[in-house]
């Protein structure tokens, strides 16, 4: 467990698959998230980061227009992002494909389908993640 | 990394059909919490509730794996009902959207079967073709993978058709 509130975190969920959207939504809820937005692309995306201060940006890696991968790189090359703790989401399974993404900045990497119990421990991971990286800018 | 042919396609069609058939059963399990198993061709089919198809493209040089889905409406509308309410199912159906993703998890583990054997692909998006673009399925004496499961009045029936096939790309 973490000392982060999570009902006070602002998560946004890219996805252009509405069911994969809701599959996610459903577990964030259980585990306690309250503050939960969603967009359709990567476009829409960048339009809420720019008016929202979000913790946690869930991202398909794959859809069409921008990739959620391609999106991310952009992100982690402007610091004032540093904040947000970018999760890929995607059916690719290969270790190559993990290994990019972490290497690319993402904070944790989801591979689907996604199975409830393995969510729950990399979420939590996720909140680790948040907690260590608020210390560093404090401390 | 090694050309692909339609040859090597069905040299490996018995291994890619155990990683589509182990894929459906999977996603169909971990996503919804539905139970639906593989077998042949011998049970009946719930015709009667109409069909949802999801096609999907690996590709290499000139080469495409396509991948063609059929589920039935009855199943994808179960799953739907596990995440949605019924009030949004009305105005927003997802049984494509469902079928898409579905077809897109079960082919980005062929896609990473392929790879293991240094065949580098690249993966499409899924796509829902239209009625006269889902040839791979109209032969069913071809079709070699069928799951099967238990609608709500428990009666047994298909709810997933699979099959493949390997050519020449095609322009899109």
């Amino acid at each position: 467990m973490t000392a982060v509130n999570i009902p006070d975190l602002r998560v946004l969920l890219v996805d252009d698959n509405v069911v994969v959207r809701k599959l996610i939504e459903m577990q964030l809820v259980n585990m306690g998230f309250k503050n939960i937005d969603s967009a359709n692309n990567s476009n829409e995306a960048q339009e809420k980061i720019s008016v929202a201060a979000y913790d946690i940006v869930f991202l398909d890696w794959n859809m069409p227009g921008k990739s959620g991968y391609t999106l991310m790189q952009e992100y982690r090359e402007d610091r004032q992002y540093d904040h947000i703790a970018f999760v890929m989401v995607t059916a690719e399974s290969q270790e190559r494909y993990t290994r990019e993404a972490l290497k690319a900045g993402a904070t944790m990497y989801i591979t689907k389908p996604i199975a409830p119990a393995t969510f729950k421990e990399k979420i939590e991971r996720v909140l680790a993640w948040i907690e260590s990286n608020r210390a560093s800018k404090t401390g | 990394m090694k050309p692909i042919s339609p040859q090597d396609i069905d040299a490996e069609r018995a291994e890619i059909s155990k990683v589509v058939s182990d894929g459906v059963v999977e996603t169909f399990n971990s996503m919804f919490g539905q139970s639906i198993t593989a077998g042949d061709l011998a049970q009946k089919i719930h015709s009667e509730k109409g069909s949802v198809y999801a096609s999907i493209k690996l590709h290499q040089a000139n080469v495409d794996v396509e991948f063609c889905f059929r589920f039935d409406i009855g199943l994808l509308l179960q799953a739907a009902e596990l995440i949605f309410t019924k009030e949004y199912l009305a105005n927003n159906p997802v049984q494509n959207d469902i079928a898409c993703e579905i077809a897109n998890i079960v082919c980005s583990k062929v896609k990473a079967y392929l790879n293991e054997k240094g065949f580098e692909t690249e993966m499409g998006f899924p796509f829902i073709p239209r009625p006269d673009e889902n040839p791979l399925l109209k032969n069913t004496e071809q079709v070699h993978m069928h799951f099967y499961y238990d609608d709500l009045q428990q009666a047994r029936g298909i709810g997933v058709v699979v099959n493949f096939f390997a050519g020449d790309s095609k322009p899109a």
